[in-house]
């Protein structure tokens, strides 16, 4: 595929909402200064990083859709140019992040280092790796019923050969952790009592590791774990949610690991009762908001925003070819600055045209289906909340509003000041209009 | 709004309808992984109008399937990964029948949490997938499922021709037998599908108050009638509330009487009183006898929950009178089974065993098998309480069979809970522990009001037998550890229990 695109199937395929870029990708473009001061997160991580004497552990926060995957995969090419060892986690793919407890992420942790290593043709002292794994196999499988466990993957070391006993360990548990089976229950049960013992044997490998890359030439080891942020917003019943205890209550686990990580955590922490907690635990933190679009207060357009967003569909798609000039300003003003939401409008609009431009009236109509989706998910006692959010263009630190910044009815955005703002989607909906007159009256 | 489509023409190329052409050029232009979602309230329509589709992109040189999942799928990854044949990539999958996996009173379903869980594992399917879904599910996946919803490529709506859905409404909706208590499970699931769908499209166009207070008022029988009664109350409050914009005394007389009986279940006895008494007026000034025998029953209900044994008679036999009249044999063998629990709760068994088995010699001559279950159940008591236990059990489980083989919950509590108090009887604990098990867990909520006492019995059964007989009972039973809600409520009953300083005896089911 040739890009910018000049046909309308390639346009399309280059407008994928559900891609992130990889680092070099051709399509990216630094939003940076549309972000606003705290727009430049990667490079002030990049910077912590490169300063820090101690490991240092990063949060790194951001809607849905925002970017977060690319400006990490970025950071992480930076990273690497300036010579660290960098890890990066996926967390969507090693955890159950509709029930992720910190014995998860731990072990998550220590398999992808141990992964890493080998791939990188690195080996830690095998002694390190063995006290790891019989402590793990007498904690795990010895204790219990899970015998034939043990016995399996034992025969089963016996005849893989190539792939050491410890990394099978590790995927199997992996495994037991994505499945949400029985076994996930008591073996995290099991280690949830023997949780200091994990976290100083992972340091003792983690330290390993880093003594490893050194060795290798590399400044030191980084961790990246991406995704961690979607892990579920489930409510405990006793006025604790899920993200809290992971990050807020157990957040020294992640911080006692001893080596430099950049750590996604869900935007709504950042807006939580217990931020003063999160940020007593972790004072580095980084929020990637929206690209400012249009002023605070008079929602007047901000043309340096949006000029960002134009050379964002500019890589992907002619301007020329692709878009009617009123088109590009119409899916740029709904998208409120949120890329993923600027490419699903994009592939919206493809829907109504039979071949490029992008007409204005395809635009309108890619715009009203977006707001029709708002129109399903916003749920009916959020409306004189979401109102009163417009007028004061600022959230409460309370479920509610923690909710709205989850389903992307607010948006965040920093430019000099730091303000949130209604989606612009969402404010074309008669609910919200109602809300707002509603709230006028009352005034 | 969202593009909305009809139903697409027999005569017309499907592709070619305008009302389609945004889904089909979504269809042509995608190469590899893409997600859709296509609303359809209606799902005869969703069938016929996906098969269309796929006939219509089959004949441009692209491959479609059609994907039925005919029970609650949990897990449609897997379900999709098994796929006989397997999917080649590029297949557009129409996937129908998810929202059987997404029940509307439960929130955040298994089968969307994994859903989001897995959306990067959908990619590898290198497929569009189309979730057709009816619109209160796809509103629901859009909240509870948010990460897998934020990849759609295309949110489509079909909606039905008008005829064709003023047809299908009257069908539903026509007088006839609509007993939902004789209907199986799953003929009440799928039904509720089909009234569901309805309203939602109805509601979608913003007109038809009549027809959409009309299934509301079918959707809280049937609710009712599946133990799911704060949903079946939500119904009947706006089915009230449809017929009162739309004038319609008689409508407004049955929903009335519907939501009355609702807050009867939920032992709101006075606002259950009001309500009948202004159904039995419209029912009197509309001359309507059905109406009005029936609100005299459930007055009679009332008094009888509030211990006025002589009032409640006194209605039931005002019931029956016009019942007799009317010569509904149904509402004959009602009449006649209230007074034998009239007769029953005075201590009068002969009395009341002659009346159950009057409504019995009906229920078997209409072959309405919720009456003949309800009969069993109560001859079950009587015989109990003159300590006749074999042929208690016999009744009760004679009555089990039946109400198990419909599936109506409430019912089957009922039953369950007796057993368990049969068996306590017999100095069974172990066994009464775990029918009373049996009885609380068929319901999601714990306490739930249609298990009655059962949550009491559960907590000075496990006085007796010892929490690690619950714990070991309740895993046996359920698959699942003891909830730690249903663990507390134990514990405060028995700590209850000990400050009064003496267990609190069995009571029997009403």
């Amino acid at each position: 595929m040739e890009l910018p695109a000049t046909t309308l199937k390639d346009a399309f395929n280059a407008c994928d909402p559900t891609q992130p870029l990889p680092a070099g990708d051709q399509r990216y473009v630094d939003l940076t200064s549309g972000r606003g001061d705290e727009g430049g997160a990667v490079g002030r991580c990049h910077k912590r990083i490169s300063l820090s004497a101690q490991p240092l552990v990063q949060l790194f926060a951001g809607h849905r859709g925002c970017g977060k995957s690319t400006e990490l995969r970025r950071l992480q090419r930076k990273l690497e140019d300036d010579g660290y060892f960098v890890v990066y986690v996926e967390a969507e793919s090693d955890l159950d992040l509709e029930d992720t407890e910190p014995p998860d992420v731990l072990l998550a942790l220590v398999r992808n280092v141990d992964r890493a290593l080998r791939e990188a043709g690195l080996t830690v002292d095998s002694k390190l790796l063995d006290d790891f794994l019989l402590w793990f196999a007498e904690v795990v499988l010895e204790t219990t019923e899970h015998r034939e466990i043990e016995a399996e993957v034992r025969s089963e070391a016996k005849v893989s050969g190539g792939v050491p006993l410890f990394a099978q360990l590790m995927a199997r548990f992996s495994g037991w952790v994505r499945t949400g089976t029985t076994s996930k229950k008591q073996v995290r049960q099991k280690l949830e009592r023997q949780i200091s013992q994990l976290l100083i044997r992972g340091r003792l490998l983690v330290e390993a590791a880093r003594l490893a890359v050194r060795k290798d030439g590399k400044k030191d080891l980084v961790l990246i774990v991406d995704s961690l942020d979607r892990v579920a917003l489930k409510d405990l019943g006793d006025g604790r949610n899920s993200q809290e205890v992971l990050f807020v209550e157990r957040g020294e686990l992640l911080k006692g690991f001893g080596c430099h990580q950049v750590v996604t955590v869900p935007i709504s922490l950042l807006f939580s009762p217990k931020v003063a907690n999160l940020a007593a635990v972790f004072p580095d933190r980084h929020l990637l908001p929206m690209v400012k679009i249009a002023e605070r207060r008079t929602r007047e357009r901000w043309p340096e925003g949006r000029n960002l967003l134009v050379e964002l569909l500019a890589q992907r798609v002619d301007p020329e070819v692709g878009f009617e000039a009123a088109a590009m300003e119409r899916l740029i003003d709904a998208s409120g600055g949120h890329p993923r939401h600027l490419m699903t409008l994009v592939r919206y609009a493809f829907d109504f045209v039979e071949d490029l431009p992008i007409t204005g009236e395809a635009a309108q109509k890619a715009v009203r289906r977006l707001v029709n989706d708002y129109g399903r998910s916003i749920p009916k006692d959020h409306w004189a909340l979401l109102a009163a959010v417009y007028e004061r263009q600022g959230v409460e630190n309370d479920a509610d509003h923690q909710l709205m910044l989850f389903n992307l009815s607010v948006l965040e955005y920093q430019n000099r000041d730091r303000w949130c703002d209604v989606h612009p989607a969402v404010c074309r909906l008669p609910e919200l209009i109602e809300a707002r007159t509603a709230l006028r009256r009352s005034a | 709004m969202s593009r909305r489509l009809r139903a697409a023409d027999p005569e017309q190329d499907p592709l070619e309808a305008p009302e389609l052409v945004p889904l089909v050029r979504l269809l042509t232009r995608v190469e590899g992984f893409a997600i859709a979602f296509l609303e359809c309230n209606v799902p005869v329509s969703a069938e016929r109008i996906a098969s269309e589709l796929i006939r219509g992109l089959e004949a441009r040189g692209r491959r479609g399937r059609l994907v039925r999942l005919e029970e609650a799928e949990e897990n449609l990854l897997g379900h999709l990964r098994g796929l006989t044949p397997p999917a080649p990539p590029g297949e557009a999958l129409f996937v129908l029948g998810f929202e059987r996996a997404i029940p509307s009173q439960v929130a955040f379903p298994p089968a969307l949490t994994r859903l989001n869980r897995a959306r990067e594992q959908f990619r590898e399917l290198a497929l569009p997938l189309i979730l057709v879904l009816p619109r209160y599910a796809l509103d629901q996946l859009s909240r509870e499922a948010p990460d897998f919803w934020a990849w759609r490529s295309g949110v489509f709506e079909v909606r039905e021709e008008e005829e064709h859905l003023e047809r299908m409404v009257h069908d539903v909706t026509r007088p006839g037998p609509g007993d939902y208590g004789n209907l199986s499970a799953v003929r009440k699931r799928e039904h509720l599908e089909v009234l569901r769908g309805l309203l939602a499209e109805l509601e979608a166009r913003g007109d038809g108050e009549r027809a959409r207070g009309e299934l509301h008022y079918r959707i809280a029988r049937l609710l009712r009638s599946m133990g799911q009664w704060p949903e079946a109350e939500a119904a009947a409050a706006k089915a009230l509330e449809l017929a009162r914009e739309a004038g319609d005394r008689r409508a407004i007389a049955a929903a009335g009487h519907k939501l009355a009986w609702v807050t009867q279940d939920r032992g709101d006895l006075e606002a259950a009183e009001e309500g009948y008494r202004k159904s039995l007026e419209v029912g009197e000034a509309l001359g309507d006898k059905t109406c009005i025998a029936a609100s005299y029953h459930q007055l009679g209900m009332v008094a009888q929950d509030r211990g006025d044994l002589a009032a409640a008679e006194d209605w039931y036999r005002k019931a029956l009178e016009v019942f007799e009249a009317l010569g509904s044999k149904t509402g004959i063998a009602s009449s006649y089974h209230q007074l034998g629990r009239v007769a029953q709760d005075r201590g009068d068994l002969a009395t009341a065993e002659d009346w159950y088995r009057k409504a019995l010699e009906i229920d078997e001559a209409l072959g309405d098998k919720t009456g003949i279950a309800a009969s069993y159940h109560h001859l079950g008591m009587v015989a109990q309480a003159r300590g006749d236990l074999e042929a208690a059990e016999d009744r009760y489980r004679k009555s089990l069979e039946i109400k198990e083989a419909l599936g109506n919950r409430p019912d089957k509590a009922s039953t369950y809970g007796q057993l368990g108090l049969l068996a306590e009887a017999r100095g069974e604990p172990a066994a009464a522990l775990d029918w009373t098990i049996r009885c609380v867990t068929l319901f999601p909520e714990f306490p739930h009001p249609a298990t009655g006492p059962g949550p009491q019995h559960l907590a000075r059964l496990t006085g007796i037998s010892g929490k690690d007989a619950l714990e070991a009972g309740w895993q046996r039973l359920t698959g699942g550890a003891l909830p730690a809600a249903v663990a507390d409520f134990v514990a405060r009953q028995l700590a209850r229990a000990e400050d009064a300083s003496e267990p609190s005896p069995p009571t029997a089911r009403a």
